[in-house]
């Protein structure tokens, strides 16, 4: 169960867009986004490259201005001179540092940006990210994975209540990456932080996330709860034998339709096949083409991601 | 207290980059060559008079890299964001990064003069006294100021332009239009080429302070309005 903090505006919702565009000259990277994430949530937020997530993301740190629409950050509406909002927000975008400064150095100028007394706080977040062994390196000396470790110090340096993160696992060795996902689960369980993270490692996100939501071409084409994504997600039964043109030839006898994978294998994605696949075992074993794999899988969300891909394509060519 | 704050980590930035210790070198070494290969004089005021012109036109250039630095460093950095997304007033951020330049400046004007007279000393200038140094120090000093001030249009090409390459080359053609300038009998109207003009002995009118302060106030506000509006892809 997540807790959820809340603040004297009385707002439920962490992150709020209104029907926000952003166009650079004719080109529109985002268009008419709406958004509502809810205090204490984890969203994942999806895309190729181009589709309107950095734009959006620069666009919720005000970095960039919407040609239109409104953007409300715990209540308060993100402007460029509502700075003290920034307390409560902590972002990633890359990890930029000061490349002649030690790590505990990078992270006391963050710190007196944020204007917090406490001095404690940078001991505790090099320890929270476990960059002890190298907080007096320069930062340009560290490995990618501890670049990226210092930019997620410098985004939780100041307890934030949101945190807003692109592409923060890039670069980080798998045992980095369950670090970080756990240490991120964490925050959002007992801490309450909003977290809004776009990133492209599909299978590590839905392992985080509360909630998908996909951009393609500036524009939301999904928006769902996790829970509600796995019941949308196909499944189908992939079946191999070792004469495939004969298995072919039974599953078209008997009136299967079936598609063939990028490895040659077949997949069947109508509901009898689904339902019942020991009925495919038994009229291949029949029929003398017993199966050398026979299973039904659910699809992944990078399936389910690039099926909406194209899915969107198809609609407008 | 937040420019204080804002201030330390500014001064933190400069002291430990290794522009510190180039700026230091190069203010070490080509006022020792300017001294020692552009005077013969024997006398503290002819002395100076050979060499201020020379030494103005180096803080011209090197006032304009120390302010382009501290501004465009966050851009080649991009480090730029990182301040932006912060909770202080960005004309807080602007002002402290504008008192680095000119504490930084300040501190650079003075090891010049050092460097100077002690060349001065060493190739056996004499003849003067305590007093006429420190009145052409203070003179030296006050065309400092004006150079810090005009560097301030520096600061904002370093802005506009996203990093600290493009000032610098601004500088060189400033310094080489300058000089078509004064042949004109310009010098007295053009915000770069004041400085120096005070700093050989000619009187400047009321109409030279304007420009100056003009052209000060312009980078300042300039490079305000710029990180208060400008986006950022």
């Amino acid at each position: 169960m997540r807790t959820s903090r809340t603040d004297n505006t009385g707002s439920t919702s962490a992150i709020q867009l209104e029907h926000v565009s952003k166009s650079f000259g004719n080109y529109q990277a985002v268009r008419n986004l709406s958004l509502d994430v809810k205090r204490g949530e984890v969203i994942g937020f999806l895309g190729l490259n181009g589709a309107g997530k950095t734009t959006t993301i620069k666009m919720l740190l005000s970095l960039l201005k919407p040609s239109s629409g409104t953007i409300h950050l715990l209540g308060s509406k993100v402007d460029t001179g509502n700075y003290k909002l920034w307390e409560k927000v902590g972002y990633l975008e890359e990890a930029t540092f000061y490349p002649d400064l030690t790590v505990t150095e990078n992270l006391e100028i963050a710190r007196r940006m944020h204007l917090l007394a406490d001095r404690g706080a940078v001991a505790r977040v090099i320890q929270q990210l476990d960059l002890g062994a190298h907080q007096d390196k320069p930062a340009k000396a560290l490995s990618l994975g501890n670049k990226q470790r210092l930019g997620l110090a410098k985004a939780m340096l100041h307890d934030p209540e949101v945190l807003i993160l692109d592409e923060p696992i890039n670069g980080l060795d798998p045992a980095s990456v369950v670090e970080i996902r756990e240490l991120l689960l964490d925050l959002s369980c007992n801490r309450g932080v909003t977290i809004l993270i776009s990133s492209h490692m599909l299978e590590e996100l839905s392992k985080l996330v509360d909630r998908i939501s996909i951009m393609h071409k500036g524009q939301l084409i999904q928006d769902m709860k996790v829970n509600q994504l796995e019941q949308s997600l196909q499944k189908s039964v992939l079946l191999d034998g070792r004469n495939r043109i004969a298995l072919m030839r039974i599953l078209t006898e008997h009136g299967y339709s079936y598609e063939e994978d990028a490895d040659g294998r077949l997949v069947l994605a109508e509901d009898r096949a689904i339902t019942q696949p020991e009925k495919i075992a038994e009229i291949l074993v029949r029929t003398g083409q017993p199966p050398t794999h026979l299973s039904v899988v659910t699809e992944d969300l990078e399936g389910y991601f690039l099926r909406m891909i194209r899915t969107e394509g198809r609609k407008h060519a | 207290m937040k420019l204080l704050s804002l201030l330390h980590n500014e001064a933190r930035k400069i002291w430990r980059s290794v522009v510190f210790w180039v700026m230091l070198g190069a203010f070490t070494a080509l006022p020792l060559m300017i001294a020692m290969f552009n005077s013969s004089a024997a006398h503290w005021g002819a002395y100076f008079a050979d060499l201020l012109g020379s030494i103005a036109s180096l803080l011209v250039v090197g006032f304009a890299f120390t302010s382009a630095w501290v501004f465009g460093v966050e851009y080649t950095n991009n480090t730029i964001k990182d301040i932006l997304v912060k909770p202080v007033p960005k004309t807080y951020t602007v002002l402290a990064k504008f008192m680095a330049v000119v504490l930084w400046n300040i501190g650079l004007a003075v090891f010049t003069f050092a460097v100077i007279a002690v060349a001065g000393s060493l190739i056996g200038v004499s003849g003067g006294s305590m007093f006429s140094i420190l009145h052409v120090f203070w003179t030296f000093m006050g065309a400092s100021l004006m150079i810090i001030l005009v560097s301030t249009t520096s600061a904002l090409i370093a802005n506009l332009t996203r990093g600290y390459l493009a000032p610098i080359g601004v500088t060189f053609l400033i310094v080489i239009v300058s000089n078509v300038v004064v042949q004109l009998g310009f010098g007295p109207y053009f915000p770069w080429t004041i400085p120096v003009l005070m700093l050989t002995g000619e009187e400047l009118s009321y109409m030279s302070m304007i420009i100056l302060a003009a052209t000060g106030l312009a980078g300042f506000a300039g490079t305000v309005a710029w990180w208060r509006f400008a986006e950022h892809k």
